[in-house]
């Protein structure tokens, strides 16, 4: 049933969203690509009709295949449960029968009687009895008849259980032997239940299957039977074990399929057998709850009804124990008085497989069928459902207007005639439709003829203008109110006159008759006259006289339109006046005047301006205005120009130069307006000219003046000003001044901007050159706090502009002249500087007073003679003073010497002198200045520095010896330690204790490392005391030198070596290999990857800086200095080999050179180590330094 | 070769004031191959008396060869050295300046006065071993040195 169903969805479904489909093609406004809402009805219902048969014949089938395959499972099921049931109940009774033939046999039932005996015999506890020789002993003698009978029936295990449960003999010994069943450890079991049991009844009992400890947990089975004595008291038990394997063989004897299970059920609800063949846990562990198994318990194990061989109610669809929906049958059954069930299961799924595949060939028949079935559908749906769209798509348009459409389907049948029938009815329609047209459109011509004339006619009536028309008779044919009112005249007056009979002759032949004949030619005319109106009296009327024709072929007569234009006429004789009224104040006006068009071209001038500008009238006029004006104006000119074109302004006025015919500039002063029509158009400038040519010289003048006197102002150096001596304000300064002050000053106060100072200076000097003391000069010297700068001033009074006396100042900077002064009297004094000079005429020494303060004579007791100075000189140095001092004198040399003067007993000082000799033009001396200074502190102080240097050199030098002596003979020493113990361990190692091997491994290394620290401390001290002369070094050769001897350090490591061309330098060639050699093995040594080492050398300030730069390990900068200190190292031994000389002798080797070492890392980024060299100047290549040690080392050899 | 078809133990004069050298010069002859009767001379007087046969060395063997320190007591090596180049008798025996100097004047000097060889003294005691016992193969095995009956003959 549910299959059915399914299909029937299924079915559903598809035409469903067919449809759905349909609805979309339709929707989207195209022409349907299948079919329209009737055609798509019509072929649903077809497909409808072709499948609903196949439908219900697959539901039908499906039906019957599913209930004859549940008949047949039931059946199966029945038989092979059946089956199964009469096996286990035959297996068992035979067991059955056998134990109970054994119970009866006397050996059992004596060797169990021997077994109690001793065991009560022997005071020992049951299990120690079970273990005992005497219980080996018995059972090696007695067991063998039911060790066989295990075995002929293949039990697990045979038991003899004395009466009180004590289980006294097992034949395969585990752990129940030696055990109280009914008391002991296992008195819960099951066996134990059945042992129970077995003593009250005297039947045989079947336990049940358990999950038996002893056995390690395997499922087990037991049947007791009691043993009687010949008298029939129980004298104990005999039990068997049964495995479960043989239920569970029988159980697996028939299977269907894998998804076949077929299990035997307990009472627990547990399996006697596997359910699935490789799963042994499941017995006897999980329950199997479903539906039948629960409905099973609650019929058969708690009512604890009788138990008969039962089908539960035939066959039936469950969830089964796995959760799969199953087909299953349970079967009751009676295993050795125990109920239980033998259940068949099969999946469903696998079950009804068969029926499945029907399902899916029912549903592909109806999908194939219903896609044959389709085309033929939509064919002949789409023949009915074409034509009807297509002539419903004709009416549309027919009924939109479009009466030429014709539906064009040609088909015999009742669709065709409705057609046919259709054309002719729009064919019909199309011709009445035609002819009403046609009426209506002539009756709107005629309307509208109609109104137009009435409309000609209202203007014509309306116009003020007088308006009539005459034929070619002079005949007045029409004439409108105005003219017949201006003529007084009544319609009927003048209609079908003639224009004599209206205007008498001699009107009609002056005026009239000429006019009308040309127009009689096809021409207008026209004319004005003044006339005399009845009404209006006289007017100026203007005539035009128009032909009339019809059709434009033949003139007809001609039409009088007058127009009177008396205000017109009277206005243009005022204007007339006016012209000439401007014309004369415009010639005669005693300044210039001139229009100017807006592009510049002059439209009119008068004779002033042609006076002022020297041209003549014509001249000018061929002119611009651009032409004749000075180019230096044209620019602001310009501007306010475009600025009046522009609206911004109306008006302007500025002084401005034109050139004149003689090429002269002539200053005007000029104002200009812009006239504009009425709809704002610029029409022409109106330019007022006034000459002001001379006012502009005499300004001129001034200003040049005035001008020249301030660039001769601004080219002097010093400051000057002038300023108001009432007000204090500055009415001009120089550039000087506004450079030193300030740039805004003109206008402020003189006080302010010179001084800082809100009032007048309390030192003014306005009263020194005003009033009496006008006119002169008066200098003065002044320091200005705000510029720290000293100046001398000369003031004085002047006449400014305005006739005003004004103070005029000329300040100039003495700053420097007044700082060396101070300069030379601060050092005289801080020297203690005497100075002394020869007076040539009384050949006498002046001396000031430091100076006799210095050699130490009182004040002005110096006698001023040659010889008394030197007397106060050490004898020792007279000599070479009195000559310098002499040449100095006699202007032959200027002198500078240094000499004793012996002051007193105890002191002496160093007096250092210079002196120069000034000579007149012929060369001759005239007058010798000198300056004396104290220089002994200076001399003693530089002796005993120099003392210093020597004792720190020397003291340097024996260091250095100290460091070479110390390890050179330190070697020998360690070099006997080092062998001896050496040798120790040659010939004693192994012989003497572990202790003593270990100990003289430990001196061994300890010597070893010694000499390496040795060596070391050499090659260091070597750097300066055995190093060469410094002579020019090529740096490559070098360097290809120290690469060749790392050459299998290199190749070890794969480093790659890049290195610039090098320098030349002055250096120890060898010295400059170890630095190299260093740097670059330590570069190789301290990397972990393949090194790339850069080396390179660059100019700077005199020296070259090398530079190694590596790829490795780098350096953290807090340990930059202590990689440089002697045997410091900041890596362990076992890390990077070395005993941290290297870059201490690279250090050395550097400074020995003058240079510097050093270097720029991080930790993990490589390092780059650089060194100074000074290069290869003069002077360092002769000052080599290193050849003095090289005698004191032979002294230290020995 | 010769000699030591002789089956005469050679002689050898060591000349060092240091026991230590003495010492390990004993124990490098003694792995050597060839026999040999050390005579030790503590400073370079001694080393003269015994060469010259004097005071209580007047019956010293006159040695096939010398090792001589340069730095002694008393008398100094490069004296010793001068002294038996100039004896007429003694400038054929072969002297090895066995030093630790390792000065350039040293070695200069000691050529000078026609050393027959200039050894620097190892400071490892392999080397030093087998520095003696190459100066013992070349001086005693290799080179062909003037029969010593035939001289005094």
């Amino acid at each position: 049933m549910p299959s059915a169903i399914f299909i029937k969805n299924g079915v559903l479904e598809l035409l469903g969203k067919f449809k759905n489909k349909l609805n979309i093609v339709g929707m989207a406004g195209v022409r349907p690509f299948l079919l329209s809402g009737l055609g798509r009805t019509i072929l649903i219902w077809l497909l409808f009709m072709t499948l609903i048969p196949i439908t219900i014949v697959g539901i039908l089938s499906y039906q019957n295949a599913r209930e004859i395959l549940h008949q047949n499972f039931e059946e199966q099921f029945i038989a092979t449960s059946n089956l199964k049931s009469r096996i286990i109940e035959q297996y068992f009774s035979q067991i059955i029968i056998s134990l109970n033939q054994q119970v009866k046999v006397h050996s059992n039932a004596s060797f169990l009687e021997n077994l109690r005996h001793f065991y009560r015999e022997g005071n020992k506890s049951l299990g120690d009895f079970v273990n005992s020789d005497r219980w080996k002993k018995m059972c090696a003698g007695q067991a063998n008849d039911l060790k066989a009978w295990k075995e002929a029936w293949g039990f697990y295990d045979v038991f003899l259980i004395d009466v009180d449960g004590n289980i006294l003999f097992t034949v395969t010994g585990e752990r129940d032997l030696g055990v109280n069943l009914l008391h002991g450890e296992f008195k819960q079991t099951h066996f134990a239940y059945a042992l129970r049991k077995a003593r009250s009844s005297g039947q045989t009992i079947f336990s049940d299957y358990e999950l038996y400890e002893p056995s390690g947990g395997k499922p087990a089975g037991f049947l007791v039977s009691r043993i009687d004595d010949e008298s029939g008291r129980p004298a104990g038990f005999l039990a068997v074990q049964l495995g479960i394997d043989r239920i569970d063989s029988i159980m697996h004897r028939t299977r269907l399929s894998d998804k076949h299970k077929s299990y035997l059920l307990g009472k627990d609800l547990r399996t006697r057998s596997r359910l699935v063949l490789d799963d042994k846990n499941v017995m006897l562990r999980d329950t199997i709850i479903t539906e039948k198994t629960l409905n099973w318990h609650r019929n058969h194990v708690e009512d604890n009804s009788e138990f008969s061989h039962s089908q539960e109610n035939g066959i039936s669809i469950y969830s089964g124990p796995n959760g799969k929906t199953v087909l299953g049958f349970h079967n009751n059954i009676s295993v050795a008085g125990i109920p239980m069930a033998i259940v068949e299961e099969i999946e469903v799924e696998e079950a009804f497989s068969a029926t499945n595949k029907l399902k899916y060939s029912i549903l592909t028949l109806l999908a194939i069928t219903c896609l044959v079935a389709l085309f033929p559908a939509f064919m002949i749906a789409r023949r009915i459902t074409d034509p009807i769209q297509r002539l419903t798509g004709s009416a549309r348009l027919i009924g939109q207007g479009l009466l030429d459409h014709r539906t064009g389907i040609e088909r015999n049948d009742e669709i065709g005639q409705l057609s046919k029938s259709f054309d002719i009815m729009a064919k019909n329609l199309k011709r009445i439709t035609a002819s009403r047209d046609e009426l209506e459109k002539e009756i709107s011509i005629r309307q509208a003829t109609e109104e137009s004339l009435k409309q000609y006619e209202y203007i014509v009536s309306s116009a003020s203008d007088m308006l009539a028309l005459l034929d070619k008779n002079y005949v007045f044919k029409t004439a409108n109110p105005s003219y017949l009112k201006a003529f007084g005249l009544g319609s009927g007056n003048i209609l079908n006159k003639t224009a004599l009979e209206v205007f008498g002759k001699d009107y009609f032949e002056r005026t009239i008759k000429p006019h009308a004949s040309k127009c009689m030619q096809g021409e207008s005319t026209e004319y004005q006259e003044w006339l005399e109106f009845p009404d209006k009296g006289k007017r100026f009327i203007s005539f035009s006289f128009y032909p009339y024709s019809v059709n434009e072929s033949e003139i007809k007569g001609f039409v009088i339109n007058g127009r009177d234009i008396t205000g017109w006429k009277n206005s243009q004789e005022q204007m007339k006046e006016s012209e000439m009224l401007f014309r004369s104040v415009f010639e005669r006006a005693a300044i210039g005047v001139a229009r100017v068009a807006p592009d510049g071209s002059w439209l009119d001038v008068n004779e002033r301006f042609c006076e002022i500008v020297g041209y003549s009238k014509n001249e000018l006029l061929s002119k611009t205005f651009l032409a004749i004006s000075h180019p230096q104006d044209l620019k602001t000119e310009m501007e306010y120009v475009n600025q009046m074109l522009n609206g911004e302004i109306n008006t302007h006025s500025m002084e401005k130069r034109f050139i004149s015919k003689q090429d002269d500039s002539i200053w005007v002063n000029l104002s200009i307006s812009l006239v504009r029509d009425i709809a704002g158009k610029p029409l022409y400038f109106i330019s007022i000219i006034e000459d002001i040519s001379n006012r502009k010289e005499a300004e001129r003048a001034i200003q040049i003046e005035r001008e020249t006197l301030s660039a001769v102002f601004d080219g002097v150096e010093d400051i000057i000003y002038i300023a108001d001596p009432e007000t204090y304000r500055l009415l001009h300064v120089n550039d000087a001044f506004k450079k030193t002050f300030s740039e805004e000053a003109v206008g402020r106060k003189c006080h302010e901007v010179i001084y800082g100072k809100s009032e007048p200076c309390e030192f003014c000097t306005n009263n020194k050159i005003f009033g009496r003391k006008s006119g002169k000069t008066h200098v003065w010297e002044v320091r200005n706090e705000v510029t720290g700068k000293w100046y001398r001033c000369s003031d004085k009074a002047v006449t400014w502009i305005n006739g005003k006396q004004v103070r005029f100042e000329l300040a100039s900077d003495i700053t420097e002249l007044k700082l060396s002064e101070q300069r030379l009297k601060l050092a005289l004094d801080a020297q203690q500087a005497g100075i002394w000079f020869w007076d040539r005429e009384s050949r006498e020494i002046r001396w000031d007073r430091r100076m006799e303060n210095m050699i130490g004579i009182p004040d002005g007791d110096f006698d001023s003679t040659y010889e008394s100075w030197l007397g106060k000189i050490h004898p020792a140095d007279r000599m070479d003073a009195k000559k310098a001092l002499d040449d100095t004198i006699g202007g032959r040399s200027d002198c500078d010497i240094v000499y004793r003067v012996v002051r007193d007993e105890n002191t002496e000082l160093y007096i250092q002198t210079q002196s120069l000799t000034m000579k007149d033009m012929q060369g001759k001396p005239t007058l010798t200045v000198g300056i004396c200074l104290d220089v002994t502190e200076k001399i003693n102080s530089r002796k005993e520095l120099e003392l210093t240097l020597e004792r720190l050199n020397q003291s340097n030098e024996e260091l250095e010896q100290f460091a070479y002596v110390a390890s050179h003979d330190l070697q020998e020493p360690l070099r006997m330690v080092g062998s001896f113990v050496q040798l120790l361990q040659k010939r004693y190692e192994g012989r003497l204790d572990n202790d003593a091997d270990e100990f003289i491994a430990y001196a061994v290394d300890g010597a070893n490392r010694m000499k390496q620290m040795i060596n070391d401390l050499l090659t260091f001290s070597r750097v300066g005391t055995r190093g060469k002369e410094f002579k020019p070094v090529d740096c490559n050769r070098v360097m290809h030198g120290v690469l060749t001897d790392l050459r299998n350090l290199i190749q070890d490591s794969d480093a790659e070596i890049q290195c610039d061309k090098l320098p030349t330098i002055i250096a120890d060639s060898a010295q400059i290999a170890q630095l190299f050699q260093n740097l670059i093995s330590n570069a190789i040594k301290y990397c972990e990857r393949t090194p790339q080492i850069n080396i390179v050398a660059e100019k700077s300030d005199g020296d070259w800086i090398f530079s190694v730069e590596d790829n490795g390990i780098g350096v953290d900068p807090k340990y930059f200095d202590q990689i440089f200190i002697i045997f410091r190292r900041l890596h362990g031994k076992s890390s990077y080999a070395g005993s941290g000389i290297g870059l201490s002798v690279c250090k050395k080797i550097v400074n020995r050179h003058g240079g510097r070492l050093w270097v720029e890392s991080s930790l993990g980024e490589g390092s780059r180590f650089y060194f100074t060299i000074p290069m290869a100047t003069e002077d360092n290549a002769q000052n080599t330094n290193a050849s003095s040690i090289e005698e004191k080392e032979n002294t230290c050899q020995s | 070769m010769s000699i030591i078809k002789d089956l005469r133990p050679i002689d050898v004069l060591l000349v060092e004031d240091n026991p230590g050298d003495v010492r390990l010069t004993e124990e490098a002859l003694k792995i050597g191959k060839v026999a040999n009767n050390l005579v030790v001379a503590q400073d370079g007087l001694e080393a003269l008396d015994i060469l010259h046969q004097r005071g209580k060395f007047k019956d010293a063997m006159v040695p096939d060869m010398i090792l001589l320190d340069l730095n002694l007591p008393k008398v100094d090596g490069r004296e010793v050295l001068r002294d038996i180049k100039k004896d007429e008798d003694l400038k054929r025996i072969p002297v090895i300046v066995l030093t630790t100097s390792q000065n350039e004047q040293d070695i200069l000097k000691a050529y000078g006065l026609h050393a027959n060889c200039y050894i620097t003294k190892p400071v490892d005691l392999d080397d030093f071993i087998n520095a003696v016992r190459m100066i013992e193969n070349f001086w005693l095995s290799i080179v062909r040195l003037p029969n010593k009956a035939a001289e005094r003959e």
